[in-house]
């Protein structure tokens, strides 16, 4: 689509990817540094949260359409 | 480099990290909380960060936030946004999501303690790509079988029941065996893996079982045929569903040490 004047390492997509797939990478990948703050919960929360995400999603994606172009 | 904003009232939000040289970072890139983003200083490295009102983002509020889905998936795919645009000109090492610190100065000191492992990071991660492959049984066919000649109608259809449910053990266990085939060769092309949890049906809409959920780390100079590999592969084990998906920035590598570093140490 869009060339930039430096080739780019990689062309990520950042639209068209399944929420399941990104909370998997970004709540238990990416570097880890211990803040101040944190999520206070467990890797199991965390599942837990992110299945409940993904069910609400899930749900929505039925009555709206799932792809946009806007 | 750029004025240093007032953090009184906000916490620092960490994206990335890039090499340095950094350079200029996109002007209407914004965060999370639709704040500007702004570079640290760490030394050989740079971190992409935003000030997020304390507010909305100490680790009370946080943590509410993050039992609401609708703000939870927003909040991801805003910082997924911001790590694929820097992707678009860095080589980057994606923070966990939620990486806050109360200020600048509290996030370069905790970026610089590590600052060894993370340009140890860095070098994994560069030159290679995140893909992901997914597989599921494939769907089976509803399979008949006709009563036995002599049977009860009642032993007809216990058996009918054990036969399909055996017959379901078998698929399964073909099914899995080619999941471990398949990554056994995926994993011989990258240069890492990482496997995550399988996702529940609920999340996949597939009624399957999910067999194989793994991220590979591919030299950029092997991706074609990485890809290829996987294709093959779909079309050869008829037992499987597979799903490639990515390239994605280097999230499941990111905090990844060497498996063959020698001794762990306990984190």
């Amino acid at each position: 689509m869009t060339t930039g004047p430096a080739a780019p390492p990689a062309l990520y997509d950042n639209r068209n990817v399944a929420l399941v797939d990104l909370l998997d990478r970004l709540l238990a990948g990416g570097v880890v540094i211990a803040g101040e703050i944190t999520l206070g919960i467990a890797d199991v929360d965390l599942v837990r949260i992110s299945l409940r995400a993904l069910v609400a999603t899930i749900r929505a994606a039925g009555i709206e359409a799932w792809e946009e172009d806007g | 480099m750029t004025a240093v904003p007032d953090t009184g009232s906000a916490n620092t939000w960490l994206y990335a990290v890039v090499q340095a040289p950094s350079g200029a970072l996109p002007e209407s890139l914004t965060g999370v909380a639709g704040e500007p983003l702004r570079l640290l200083d760490v030394p050989g490295l740079a971190a992409v960060a935003g000030s997020v009102p304390r507010a909305d983002f100490d680790e009370e509020a946080l943590n509410a936030h993050i039992q609401d889905p609708a703000w939870l998936e927003r909040a991801v795919r805003d910082h997924h946004r911001v790590v694929c645009v820097l992707g678009r000109t860095h080589r980057v090492l994606p923070m966990r999501f939620a990486t806050l610190c109360q200020d600048d100065a509290r996030a370069v000191e905790l970026l610089t303690e590590r600052h060894d492992r993370l340009l140890a990071a860095v070098d994994h991660v560069s030159g290679r790509t995140e893909l992901g492959v997914k597989a599921w049984s494939a769907p089976r066919g509803a399979e008949a079988s006709g009563p036995a000649d002599g049977q009860s109608p009642g032993a007809a259809y216990l058996s009918r029941l054990r036969a399909r449910r055996d017959e379901r053990d078998r698929a399964t266990q073909a099914a899995m065996e080619q999941a471990s085939r398949v990554h056994a060769r995926l994993a011989g092309v990258a240069a890492d893996w990482v496997q995550h949890p399988p996702q529940p049906g609920e999340a996949t809409g597939r009624d399957e079982p999910m067999l194989l959920n793994c991220a590979y780390l591919v030299d950029d100079d092997r991706l074609p045929g990485f890809r290829s590999a996987v294709d093959a592969m779909a079309a050869e084990t008829a037992e499987l569903t597979l799903e490639l998906t990515g390239p994605w920035p280097p999230y499941s590598f990111a905090g990844h040490e060497r498996q063959d570093a020698g001794e762990g140490e306990s984190a």
